[in-house]
């Protein structure tokens, strides 16, 4: 029998024990401003003060105060368009024309960069010219070496690229191989998979030229062979080079083989380019990292039927009960912040509507977890986006919802009729779109003066190789990712794979091993995003260096830097921070619109 | 931290290990048999059995082909214990019981840390308390002698010891080849280049192996503690045969400052080498066998006689283990002393056991190489040349050096090969005037009876006239090789003091001290024999060593001489008792006196603190790129010194090799280094290597560049001018490629005189090496056909 006394005791101290535990969570459920977006600012006309650059007219005078890009091809093309934006976001000037003929040769007046679209544009005469130029310190690159005709014929185009012999028009790859330098994140090997479901992740061009190169140069990409299959031996130096640097004269020939130039790719290959033929490199970076995920969750119980069959439950279910923890758990093992681009309905016309009770929770369980609630622009049937937006906005007004929202989600064909829709009640504070990768629209840009865009740069359930030298090219040239999970299709699925447990094993895999060489930068919500966007795209800088010291001055405090050297470490930092990304890159914050980075001199271990 | 911090560190713990391992080891070991003895004898016996023992471990190990870190840390311990048991009368049984129960206790727990720190503790206190007793006993009650011994370390380190702070590289050129052989026994295989003493070879590759220090390191350092310990057992002897107290550091002070002794007689001792390491054995082999022959005939068949003769044997068979200079010296030493001791040695008694000792001697020494020889190992071509010049064939050893002629140039220092170009001139005088004498004596017609009587007797008339030649011969040699002064008077000197030697060793028999007697009079003798060794070609005797080389063993042995020399006169002059207080003083006088008047004089030793084989930034670079990079994972492009020098952490490509590679560049020529970083040595001021040429000491220039490259075999084209022609291709080489590679290729290291880069490289997909940087010949493919 229990004493009286002792069963008082038990009871005080079981009593005591859960008012330990549920204070806690009663204090941090009271605590929980959930309907504040923390992260939104004001929607302001930053986009009057975005820096321009200058678009250089070789046939007039010409006067820049900094350096420009000359691209000398068709200025319409796939590669134009991604070097003139490569120029917008590292600062550089930019120029074109269709011919040699039209590049100035007074050295006031030499580009910085030459960007050829391809070989043609070196043969005869020109490439006389392109010596020249090259002595005089110009960067050449050879965008895309089409023709490999042009370059087997022409010993002496054969010697400026650095090419000891042209083996073969074209052979069949079984992969590439990138080695570390050229773009941040490391070496990395995209051979075919062996296993058939991930065979799929091979896009890359496979069928290239085979440039085996010669003494002086730097191999950045390699095709890899079968070498069984083609019953040779072929040593590592003789692979096919699919992009390389030749040194003359203390000048760099660059030259790619491939559509690398041709889209947002383009942007960390320049940027590596400079650092390549540079003693160092600085430049500007938003340094954001990006989680979205798109219709997620959602509040109507649509598709049931189909829902029912798969999951055994409605999509209000399967949101909160299958995908939500395991949503944080991979985004918890990344490191990333999650923005959820809400979608109340997808299909307007079906009887299904949407149900607010579970907002309060997501929103809650958002806050906790430092995601943003954002809003979804995608639907499956409506009248028009207008009639969605306002059904919408009757949605969150019964909910009983004060939270603003920042940031949309629109695919990137109804950007058009979304302008004259974004002053309407559910998007009066929004101030950053983002939309799908597409080459059609910059990675970052204003939208209007008010609000940016931000597209996604990867699909996390679809995610090729193409794709991943495109992600560790964007982060390499600005410090940016956003890495998008759509859950249409688990929602409304049309092909077997459209199940939940395959695309987030696809999705977690990808995500957890290739942005992990990027957790230097910092994890951001859209709005967060938002913000150092805008800084990015307004700031202009300009450095130098005296011996040890570079001194870099910028117009935006709190804006983000790349500094790449050739394994120079940085001692000191003054009216600023910065942080190792690897070995010869540092991520600089300039705390101050001045910023002074000391130089470690170069010593011994052992000194004399 | 500084390379000078370094170097400091590395010698402290080269020396430390050295020292405990030949001198603590042995005396520990050997306490109960030291107990008593004097403070020099305890250290000669001592070292002379450390050295012999770890020698030995390591040609044991090495002839059974296990020898690595453990098997020799086993060895030395195992053996150790079990020695040290033996001779100290512990019982092993009872001694591992006791120290087993102590480790049964503490892992059953029935003993605490705190226990066993306390009984160790409690053993420290006693240690150190003997330590302070022994301190009091031998600093504080003697301050002179101490006072003496550290002038006579601060000499050593101003004369010798500055070097080691402002040159870091080795000053001899065979140096290289020792190195390969060391390193070649880390990889299991003694004797690579033949059967050889390899006594110093041993020791070295025991400290590196044991001790996880660098084998060019040590190399480079060794030479102080060598240096330490010559002049230790110097001073030890000199203490033991004296009578008076500070007399031997004057002796010691004289030779390590005096600037009077010629230079090739110590400027090997800059370098660690074999020759100078066997040469420290020398005295304790002389010291033994005196002592032994002190020994009364009736304490002969005491345990003490076996001991001295047992240290004799190790002694001796240690020169012999070690080079082969060191024994002939030893051996001729050996001679003089029998005769000295002619009274003893001519005794049943002692001749039995003396040459009993003598034959287990160098049966010890003898027997691993006779064991390595009967493996099918061959002689090393010096060991051939030595054996026969012991056998007497110097036709051999003149047909030998002829052939070898140019390639022993490297082997030696330029005092050397000036003190040979010298010897060889007069060699050449002198096998003249034998030809001479034959072709006279055979163009002559038969003599009779009268005319041969008559000629005797002219001959007769001629002795004091050739005894005074050959005096003046003597002296002459003795001014060429021993003494650095244009007077004559100091040779002349020196035989006298000789002479004096052996006169005053027949006094002090006379005058009933017939040992202290009989040692002056083997000391003088030892030196005559040595004479007659300096001067043997002119004297038409069979040359055993070349007089350069005799120069160091004989002013070693002659500072002794004179030490002991000047001992008996004053002994004879404080003879009476009554005199006899005023021996110690009047001695610390002398010795002040003959320091002070060294030092006013300026008779200095003046070092030149240069290597002409390594420069400093060379050595600088290769201990940061073996501290900076992972083992096998870096190349060095240089001449052909780093060959063996970072042989255990990377690897090397010759300059030589790399030039010659892309000579005729053509599009197919590539040099690929697979290596992740690539280092080349460049000297901006190219070294002799000893050989000099008229533009020795010039910058390396874009004339330089353009002459052809070097086309001579062994080394030849990294001495004089060759060496000069390939680092300033090297150097226009360097430019060419860093136009090409700016940002990659780096100035690694940089002085007035040498520049080392280094280029990183992708392991996957290197970079080929051979450009044309303007100095090659660029072949088009049409060229080609």
């Amino acid at each position: 029998m229990v004493s009286k006394r002792n069963f008082f005791s038990i009871a005080i101290m079981m009593f005591v024990l859960l008012f330990l535990f549920q204070f806690s969570m009663v204090i941090r459920d009271r605590q929980n401003s959930y309907d504040v977006n923390e992260n939104l600012t004001a929607r302001e006309a930053d986009g009057k003060n975005a820096w321009k650059k200058q678009q250089i007219d070789l046939t007039s005078r010409m006067e820049t105060d900094r350096n420009y890009v000359l691209f000398v091809g068709d200025a319409s093309g796939e590669m134009a368009q991604s070097v003139d934006r490569w120029c917008d976001y590292a600062k550089w000037n930019f120029a074109s024309c269709r011919s040699m003929e039209e590049v100035p040769e007074k050295l006031e007046n030499l580009p910085g960069m030459l960007i050829l679209e391809s070989e043609k544009y070196a043969l005869d005469n020109n490439l006389e010219k392109l010596e020249k130029l090259v002595r005089q310190g110009v960067i050449i690159v050879f965008g895309c070496l089409e023709d490999p005709q042009n370059i087997e014929n022409n010993e002496e185009l054969q010697d400026f690229l650095g090419i000891y012999k042209v083996v073969s028009e074209s052979t069949e790859l079984t992969g590439v191989k990138l080695f570390e330098g050229l773009l941040l994140g490391g070496e990395v090997v995209y051979e075919t998979p062996a296993e058939e479901d991930e065979k799929e992740r091979q896009d890359l061009q496979l069928e290239v030229p085979w440039y085996q190169v010669g003494s002086g140069t730097k191999t950045y990409m390699v095709g890899l062979l079968d070498q069984a299959k083609l019953n040779i031996t072929v040593d590592n130096e003789d692979l096919p080079t699919i992009i390389w640097r030749n040194g003359i004269a203390g000048g760099s020939v660059f030259a790619v083989v491939g559509d690398y130039m041709k889209d947002s790719t383009a942007l960390g290959l320049l940027d590596g380019m400079v650092t390549e033929a540079s003693e160092y490199y600085l430049y500007p970076i938003v340094n954001a990292q990006n989680l979205s995920m798109v219709n997620f969750p959602a509040f109507a119980d649509e598709n049931s039927e189909k829902m029912m069959e798969m999951y055994s439950q409605q999509i209000t279910g399967i949101g909160r009960d299958i995908m939500w923890s395991s949503l944080v758990s991979i985004v918890e093992k990344g490191g990333l912040k999650m923005t959820c681009f809400m979608q109340p309905q997808a299909d307007y016309q079906d009887e299904a509507d949407a149900d607010g009770k579970e907002l309060v929770f997501y929103l809650k369980q958002m806050k906790e977890q430092n995601a943003e609630a954002g809003l979804s622009l995608q639907y499956k049937r409506a009248g028009s986006l207008k009639e969605k937006l306002d059904q919408d906005a009757e949605f969150f007004r019964k909910a009983d919802s004060s939270y603003r929202y920042g940031a949309a989600f629109s695919e990137e064909e109804k950007l058009d009729q979304l302008k004259d829709l974004m002053n309407t009640e559910l998007l009066k504070n929004v101030n950053t779109l983002v939309c799908e990768y597409t080459e059609e629209e910059p990675v970052i840009s204003y939208y209007t003066n008010e609000i940016t865009l931000q597209t996604v740069t990867s699909d996390g359930m679809n995610y090729h190789y193409s794709d991943d030298i495109r992600m560790r090219s964007i982060q390499s040239a600005l410090g940016y990712t956003n890495a998008m999970l759509n859950m249409q299709d688990i929602f409304w699925p049309e092909r077997k794979s459209d199940r939940w447990q395959i695309m987030q094993k696809h999705f977690s895999s990808n995500l957890l091993t290739y942005w992990k060489n990027f957790t230097v930068f910092d994890s951001t919500t859209l709005s967060e995003s938002n913000t150092r966007t805008r800084t990015f795209l307004n700031l202009d800088f300009s450095e130098s260096r005296t011996e040890d010291e570079i001194t870099l001055q910028t117009s935006q405090a709190g804006s983000w830097f790349i500094l790449r050297t050739h394994g120079e470490e940085i001692a000191d930092v003054e009216g600023g921070t910065q942080t190792e990304i690897e070995e010869g890159a540092y991520l600089i914050q300039a705390a101050d619109t001045t910023v002074k980075i000391q130089m470690k001199t170069a010593g011994l271990h052992y000194s004399k | 931290m500084s390379m000078t911090t370094l170097v400091i560190l590395q010698f402290i713990k080269i020396f430390a290990a050295y020292t405990g391992i030949t001198v603590l080891l042995p005396a520990v070991m050997f306490r109960r048999i030291l107990k008593g003895r004097r403070l020099s004898e305890q250290f000669l016996m001592c070292y002379t059995f450390g050295n012999f023992y770890i020698i030995n471990i390591v040609f044991a190990l090495q002839l059974m082909h296990i020898s690595n870190v453990f098997t020799l840390l086993l060895l030395t311990v195992l053996l150790s214990v079990l020695i040290g048991c033996r001779v100290n009368r512990i019982s092993l049984r009872t001694l591992i019981q006791k120290n087993g129960k102590i480790f049964r206790k503490l892992l059953q727990g029935t003993m605490g840390a705190k226990e066993a720190f306390f009984r160790i503790g409690r053993k420290l206190t006693v240690f150190c308390k003997k330590s302070g007793k022994f301190f009091y006993r031998e600093v504080v009650c003697d301050v002179l002698q101490w006072i003496l011994s550290g002038a006579v370390l601060l000499a050593l380190f101003w004369v010798y010891g500055r070097q080691l702070v402002l040159t870091y590289g080795y000053r001899a050129s065979d140096i290289p080849v020792h190195l390969n052989w060391i390193n070649q026994m880390s990889r299991g295989n003694l004797f690579v280049s033949g059967v050889y003493p390899f006594g110093f070879h041993c020791m070295i590759y025991y400290l590196h192996t044991v001790f996880q220090i660098d084998t060019y390191m040590i190399l480079c350092l060794f030479y102080l503690v060598q240096v330490f310990f010559i002049h230790t057992v110097f001073l030890a002897m000199l203490k033991l045969l004296c009578r008076s107290k500070y007399l031997p550091y004057a002796g010691t002070l004289i030779y390590i400052l005096g600037s009077f002794w010629a230079r090739q007689t110590y400027s090997r001792f800059y370098s660690s080498l074999p020759q100078e390491f066997g040469m420290i054995f020398v005295i304790p082999s002389v010291y033994f066998l005196i002592r032994f022959f002190q020994t009364e005939k009736e304490q002969l068949k005491t345990k003490e006689t076996k001991i001295i003769l047992g240290n004799f044997a190790l002694a001796f068979s240690l020169t012999l283990a070690i080079h082969f200079y060191g024994t002939m010296i030893a051996g001729l030493c050996c001679i003089g002393i029998a005769i000295g001791f002619c009274t003893e040695f001519l005794k049943k008694e002692y001749f039995r056991r003396i040459m009993l000792t003598g034959i287990i001697s160098v049966f010890l020494a003898v027997l691993p190489m006779a064991i390595a020889f009967a493996g099918g190992t061959p002689m090393q071509g010096s060991l051939g040349w030595g054996l026969s010049v012991i056998s007497g064939g110097k036709k051999t050893e003149t047909a030998d050096q002829a052939k070898t002629g140019s390639t022993s140039v490297q082997n030696r220092s330029l005092e050397e090969i000036a003190a040979q170009l010298q010897e060889n001139g007069a060699d050449q005088d002198g096998s003249t005037a034998d030809e001479e004498v034959i072709q006279n004596t055979t163009e002559a017609p038969k003599p009779s009876m009268s005319e041969k009587v008559k000629s005797v007797l002219e001959k007769i008339a001629q002795i004091p006239e050739k005894i005074k030649k050959t005096w003046q011969m003597m002296a002459q040699r003795i001014r060429d090789f021993i003494i650095n002064a244009p007077e004559k008077w100091p040779s002349y000197g020196i035989l006298a003091g000789i002479l004096l030697l052996v006169v005053l060793g027949v006094v002090f028999c006379v005058l009933q001290s017939a040992s202290y007697g009989k040692m002056l009079l083997s000391a003088g003798l030892c030196m005559g024999i040595l004479t007659l060794l300096l001067c043997a070609g002119n004297l038409g005797l069979p040359v055993l060593m070349d007089p350069a080389r005799c120069s160091i063993y004989y002013t070693y042995l002659l500072a002794a001489a004179l030490t002991v020399l000047a001992d008996g006169i004053i002994s004879l002059i404080f003879m009476p008792k009554v005199l006899q207080i005023c021996l110690n003083p009047t001695a610390f006088m002398i010795t002040v006196g003959l320091t002070a008047g060294c030092i006013n004089l300026g008779w200095v030793k003046v070092s030149d603190f240069a290597s002409g084989y390594v420069s400093n930034g060379a050595l600088t670079c290769l201990t940061n790129i073996i501290k900076e990079n992972e083992d096998k994972t870096w190349t060095i492009v240089s001449a052909n010194d780093e060959t063996q020098m970072g042989l255990d952490h990377g690897w090397h490509y010759e300059t030589i090799t790399f030039l010659r590679k892309q000579e005729k560049l053509n599009k197919d020529t590539e040099i690929i280094i697979p290596t992740k970083n690539v280092y080349f040595f460049i000297e901006k001021i190219p070294l002799d290597y000893s050989v000099m040429y008229a533009g020795s000491g010039q910058s390396i220039s874009k004339k330089g560049a353009s002459q052809a490259l070097p086309n001579s075999g062994g080394i030849g084209m990294y001495q004089g001018e060759g060496r000069w022609i390939l680092m300033s291709r090297m150097y226009y080489w360097a430019q060419a490629f860093m136009e090409k590679y700016p940002n990659d290729m780096k100035v690694y290291y940089e002085s007035e005189d040498f520049i080392c880069y280094v280029m990183p490289q992708n392991m996957y997909h290197q970079y080929n090496f051979a450009i044309d940087y303007g100095y090659n010949q660029v072949q088009t493919q049409e060229d080609k056909k």
